[in-house]
């Protein structure tokens, strides 16, 4: 018994903060429920059939996709050259290092309103140096606009992560022995061969955990949408998080909402099971 | 010791960004108890309120903490939470089992399903004692009548107006409009000039649904319009007025008569072209009289340049022309409280024509109590609101109050996308229709 007391602490928060919710959320998903009117159905599979024939599902849904793969596109390269060039210990690396990660310890609701106030069509300090550039007035609506809105949360999103991203991979490429790069330096390699034929093989475990954060907290992103766009204009900013909101809060259709959260869970688990699967092919395991 | 120096660099780094993005200034939290003062053994109410700014917060604790004095018998503990998260929180209480005894509601749909819930109390009875029910601006009472009962009780009352730049229509010889043609003769004039006539904000979505309100109301008529929100009747939305109005709206849009990129305009920003007079007109309701007159948001004197108009007309609708468009937010009791005598006490003192003028004085906003607005406690802008909500044979509400959650959802959203242009007024329309369809139904297995 005395291993099970030992886990039973951290086991018991895991269950009543994690597992006992999804478990709820799961029972919610096939029921109407309406606390002010006192409401708890059974409609079995119905709030997925609603949502799956609703378009802003679809919207968000591909929303989603399009977020997972830009910010991987983004992200990783752009948190691999950092990580690769900020690897020094000097005291001008070590500060950089801290410049680009400071961005993840603001909460994403003041990010949401810092970006929305540079991003601002009429008062905007984008608009306002793109203004000076090209010597008349410039008034991009670029949260308004529905060309733009979605491109510009995801360069919000890609400006707060990349500095953690860094960090991930640098805790990584700190782990291989230097002698390998010595070697290399001896042998006539140059930085850019250094990163392709030492770094990025041997960082190559570390990055696909990586990608896979990415990939679940891009599924996740609710608040930079939220406070800059709430999903608009005409859901074309929306994601699943904020179309979940929508309909357990807004529209009052808790059951909906918990549905969403459902297919959240199911892309979520799937990254996760697609991660496991290439890790124990990459450790040669059958 | 250089880490302790590069931790102190950091921390102030991550402070600076903090401070850049205003999150230093000390904010209301979102759910705060004031503490208990009163003697051991008083009947609890707790006190639900969404005033957590000023001047409103300060306010209200000076009434409370007066009432505590005269009724050292109830320990009066308010509850604030923030408007944007109150829907959500009330809810949960609600169905938690844990409600204030009395708390803030919007009027309309939202407390007509407190009503149908049995969550809240019909005050008919209580209202009918001593006058209490006689004391409100009749204009403010309906939308608190629901099947018979009367669901709460009215405070504070906000209707749209157009607010104008003074200065800017007198240097072109303009007169406030009085109809809608002769709006839309007057935005051609700013727009020759290469200057957006009207400012809009429609980040939250519901700003621009007010014109499409007050243009239904005119074109189609306020029983008419009342009826075809209400999913428990067999309004359908079918008369041409609707997508006439509609189209007219999109007319605005269509003619560069809106700010640009409204979409993404937030309300700062939308005071801010106002206030900046980079738009000579925008509508808005009366929330915003105070922060326009006299505030930080608004240069010096501005307040003494802008003046209002009414809502224009549209000749020959079906409609009364002079009907004004807003509605009053308010207090319910909750059904289950433990304490029903003393919130109402607290609810009664709280709309007692002495305590509403000294809140018309602290808020300058219009307090539903008859007499709360006079020359000592109003300025001339806000009297002249009462006397013109006073004249109004009747004030119709905009519609998302009126709408079924998920029907406004739906509209507002359509509604966004007419702005930018991607959904003609007919699929607006069509989208509108097929919601409130769906909530018919739904409301129809509920009954």
């Amino acid at each position: 018994m005395v291993p099970y007391a030992f886990v039973a602490p951290a086991l018991f928060v895991f269950c009543a903060f994690a597992l006992i919710p999804i478990a709820l959320g799961l029972c919610a998903a096939a029921f109407r429920i309406d606390p002010v009117l006192r409401v708890c159905e059974y409609v079995g599979a119905r709030n997925f059939a609603t949502i799956a024939s609703d378009p802003p599902f679809h919207i968000a849904l591909r929303n989603n996709l399009l977020w997972i793969l830009l910010s991987i596109g983004v992200q990783i390269p752009l948190a691999l050259l950092l990580a690769a060039a900020l690897i020094d210990q000097s005291r001008f690396c070590r500060a950089l290092r801290t410049v680009f990660f400071s961005p993840l310890v603001i909460p994403g609701v003041a990010i949401g309103i810092m970006f929305s106030i540079v991003l601002d069509g009429q008062f905007g300090a984008l608009n306002a140096a793109l203004s000076w550039v090209e010597g008349h007035q410039v008034t991009v609506g670029w949260t308004a606009d529905r060309r733009w809105a979605l491109f510009c949360l995801i360069a919000v999103a890609c400006w707060q992560y990349t500095g953690y991203h860094m960090m991930v991979l640098l805790a990584g490429m700190q782990g291989i022995p230097t002698e390998l790069y010595e070697a290399a330096e001896i042998d006539g390699a140059g930085w850019w061969q250094r990163l392709g034929g030492i770094t990025l093989p041997l960082l190559r475990r570390v990055m696909l955990a990586d990608v896979l954060l990415v990939a679940i907290g891009s599924v996740k992103v609710f608040d930079i949408v939220q406070v800059m766009t709430q999903g608009g204009p005409n859901n074309a900013t929306e994601v699943l998080a904020t179309y979940m909101y929508s309909q357990a809060f807004m529209s009052e259709r808790m059951g909906s909402g918990a549905a969403v959260a459902v297919v959240m869970l199911i892309i979520t688990l799937g990254f996760a099971v697609i991660h496991s699967r290439l890790a124990r092919l990459e450790a040669g395991a059958p | 010791m250089p880490i302790t120096r590069y931790l102190w660099l950091a921390c102030a780094l991550a402070g600076c960004l903090v401070a850049a993005t205003d999150c230093g200034r000390p904010r209301a939290p979102s759910a705060v108890v004031t503490p208990s003062t009163a003697a051991p053994g008083a009947t609890v109410v707790r006190f639900g309120s969404v005033w957590v700014n000023e001047p409103r917060k300060s306010t209200l604790e000076k009434v409370a903490a007066e009432f505590r004095a005269r009724h050292p018998e109830i320990d009066l503990r308010v509850e604030y939470t923030q408007p944007d998260d109150y829907k959500p929180a009330i809810r949960t209480a609600v169905a938690a089992g844990n409600a204030p005894d009395v708390f803030f509601v919007w009027p309309g749909e939202w407390l007509r399903k407190f009503a149908r819930g049995h969550q809240v109390l019909d005050l008919t009875g209580e209202l009918a004692k001593d006058g209490w029910g006689d004391q409100f601006i009749p204009n403010a009472m309906p939308l608190f009548e629901y099947r018979g009962g009367t669901w709460g009780v009215p405070m504070l009352m906000q209707c749209a107006y157009f607010l104008y730049n003074n200065e800017m229509f007198v240097k072109r010889g303009l007169a406030p409009p009085k109809t809608w043609d002769e709006l839309l003769r007057v935005c051609e004039v700013f727009k020759r000039e290469g200057m957006a006539p009207i400012g809009l904000s429609n980040v939250n979505k519901w700003p621009l649904h007010h014109y499409v309100s007050i243009l239904w109301q005119r074109i189609v008529g306020e029983d008419r319009v009342l009826d075809d929100y209400d999913t428990e009747t067999e309004g359908s939305f079918s008369d041409p007025g609707y997508v006439e109005g509609l189209r007219m709206v999109r007319l605005l849009a269509d003619k560069g008569y809106f700010s640009e990129n409204a979409n993404g305009t937030s309300r700062e920003m939308f005071r801010q072209l106002f206030a900046t007079e980079r738009v000579p007109m925008i509508m808005t309701g009366t929330w915003d009289l105070g922060v326009l007159q006299n505030s930080d948001e608004v240069p010096e004197g501005f307040g003494d340049k802008w003046d209002m108009f009414a809502l224009p007309e549209v000749p020959g609708g079906k409609g009364n022309q002079a009907y004004m468009m807003g509605a009053p937010d308010g207090y319910a009791v909750w059904a289950d409280t433990k304490s029903k005598d003393a919130a109402l006490t607290w609810l009664r003192f709280l709309t007692s024509t002495e305590v509403a003028q000294r809140l018309v004085s602290g808020l300058q906003e219009l307090v539903c109590v008859k007499g709360a607005v006079n020359e000592q406690t109003a300025g001339d802008k806000l009297r002249r609101y009462a006397a013109d909500l006073e004249a109004a044979p009747g004030v119709t509400p905009w519609a998302d109050i009126m709408l079924e959650s998920s029907v406004r959802e739906a509209y507002l959203d359509a509604l966004s996308g007419m702005l930018d242009g991607t959904v003609s007024p007919e699929d607006v329309l069509a989208t509108l229709r097929d919601a409130h369809a769906k909530a018919r139904a739904e409301t129809r297995t509920e009954s």
